[in-house]
């Protein structure tokens, strides 16, 4: 036999591998053949020092030391943790209130809300980003220097946006409070892209123009 | 397995630390083992055996019980290790460096019989950083750690005989840097 197949045979005399019949044929060979005993022995004694190696000890104080960088993870997580879960529950209450106000006014595509009217809705809802195919609340503001009494608001929604009566017009009429007032629309993303409302406010014959950007994802 | 260990197990699974320091204890001394035969230097070798049980600790809820623990474990630290071999940025040989093996090659052959098994299993340990990379984690689970080729097979996820030839191929590599100094040693 050659001596490249004898030297795959002596890993598997040491790993009690090979069989009686490889044995002698290896031993048979390296008692003739000066290269492989002299191999066979170098492999011999490698194995026979590697599988006297100790098992290194850890150092002192190692499960400590891991104990306490699990500690400090863990504490790590559950600050993140306790910072999301907050935030979640602000969004579930947001989603809550919004939702109970498409069920109750879905058909009322616009809604007025004045400046003294400080509900949790107007905190709620300024939302300039809207889901594409979903219906939410738009709020648009309108900021007044004094009271205004009979004015007159009409709003033209670009294709992107739809109100929940299927127009993209609405008119809005009554009066104005000094300080921030707020137009709500129940609108629809069609389509997305960066979208301008217009609006046009009309007060004795006086009219203002004014847009607000909406995104629609 | 041992019913102590499955209890400890499913302690460390609901996340109680105290279960999972015992673990811990139990594999310490075989994961550092590793790691510094892998790393060459004491506090790197700790430093990638505590990252190797934070691995552990995060994984430890998908153990299902339907293999040996000690081979999942081995499995799931196997990454962190073949990680590091695969990043090869230091190829630090531990105690004993190569400039040694050299220098003793470097004397008449009567010297050598003076080295004593200590010493070449010293130098075993610090020659094999030299061993490509895939076939040393195999050299070291077997050679070393005494790990059967089954064990080893679950741990790499390679087939059997891929991890005789990788065997086998690392020990011929390792034959060849040891040179003359294995014919030599007093063992």
């Amino acid at each position: 036999m050659k001596c490249k197949k004898i030297q795959k045979l002596i890993y598997g005399i040491f790993d009690k591998e090979a069989d009686i019949n490889e044995k002698n044929i290896v031993e048979k060979h390296i008692n003739s053949c000066n290269n492989c005993r002299e191999i066979y022995e170098k492999v011999k004694n490698m194995l026979n020092a590697m599988e006297s190696i100790p098992e290194l000890e850890a150092p002192d104080g190692f499960a400590y030391r891991l104990k306490r960088k699990i500690e400090i993870m863990e504490s790590k997580k559950k600050k993140r943790r306790n910072f999301i879960v907050p935030a979640a529950s602000f969004a579930m209450g947001a989603a809550v209130i919004i939702v109970l106000l498409l069920k109750s006014s879905i058909s009322t595509p616009v809604r007025y809300i004045s400046p003294d009217n400080k509900t949790m809705l107007s905190s709620y809802t300024k939302a300039t980003m809207l889901f594409e195919g979903r219906t939410s609340y738009l709020k648009l503001d309108i900021r007044s220097r004094k009271d205004m009494e009979d004015v007159s608001i009409r709003i033209t929604l670009p294709s992107g946006l739809v109100l929940s009566n299927n127009s993209d017009k609405v008119k809005w009429h009554g009066d104005l409070k000094k300080g921030l007032n707020n137009i709500l629309l129940t609108v629809e993303g069609r389509e997305r892209g960066v979208w301008n409302i217009k609006g046009v406010l009309k007060k004795n014959g006086v009219k203002k123009v004014f847009t607000q950007e909406v995104k629609v994802i | 397995m041992d019913i102590n260990e499955e209890k400890l197990i499913e302690r460390a699974q609901q996340k109680d630390e105290q279960s999972f320091e015992k673990i811990v204890k139990n594999y310490q001394d075989r994961v550092y083992s590793i790691s510094l035969t892998l790393t060459g230097d004491r506090l790197e070798a700790e430093e990638l055996a505590q990252r190797a049980f934070i691995k552990l600790w995060r994984k430890i809820g998908k153990f299902k019980f339907r293999s040996k623990f000690s081979t999942w474990l081995y499995r799931v630290v196997h990454n962190i290790f073949y990680d590091y071999v695969r990043s090869e940025k230091k190829k630090k040989n531990i105690e004993v460096p190569l400039e040694k093996i050299h220098s003793l090659t470097d004397k008449e052959p009567n010297m050598y019989s003076k080295l004593e098994k200590e010493e070449l299993k010293e130098i075993i340990h610090g020659t094999i950083n030299k061993i490509p990379k895939k076939l040393r984690m195999v050299v070291i689970y077997y050679d070393i750690e005494g790990m059967s080729y089954k064990e080893i097979s679950g741990i790499i996820r390679k087939p059997m005989g891929t991890v005789k030839s990788r065997l086998n191929r690392g020990r011929s590599i390792l034959r060849e840097k040891l040179g003359n100094i294995l014919g030599a040693a007093n063992v």
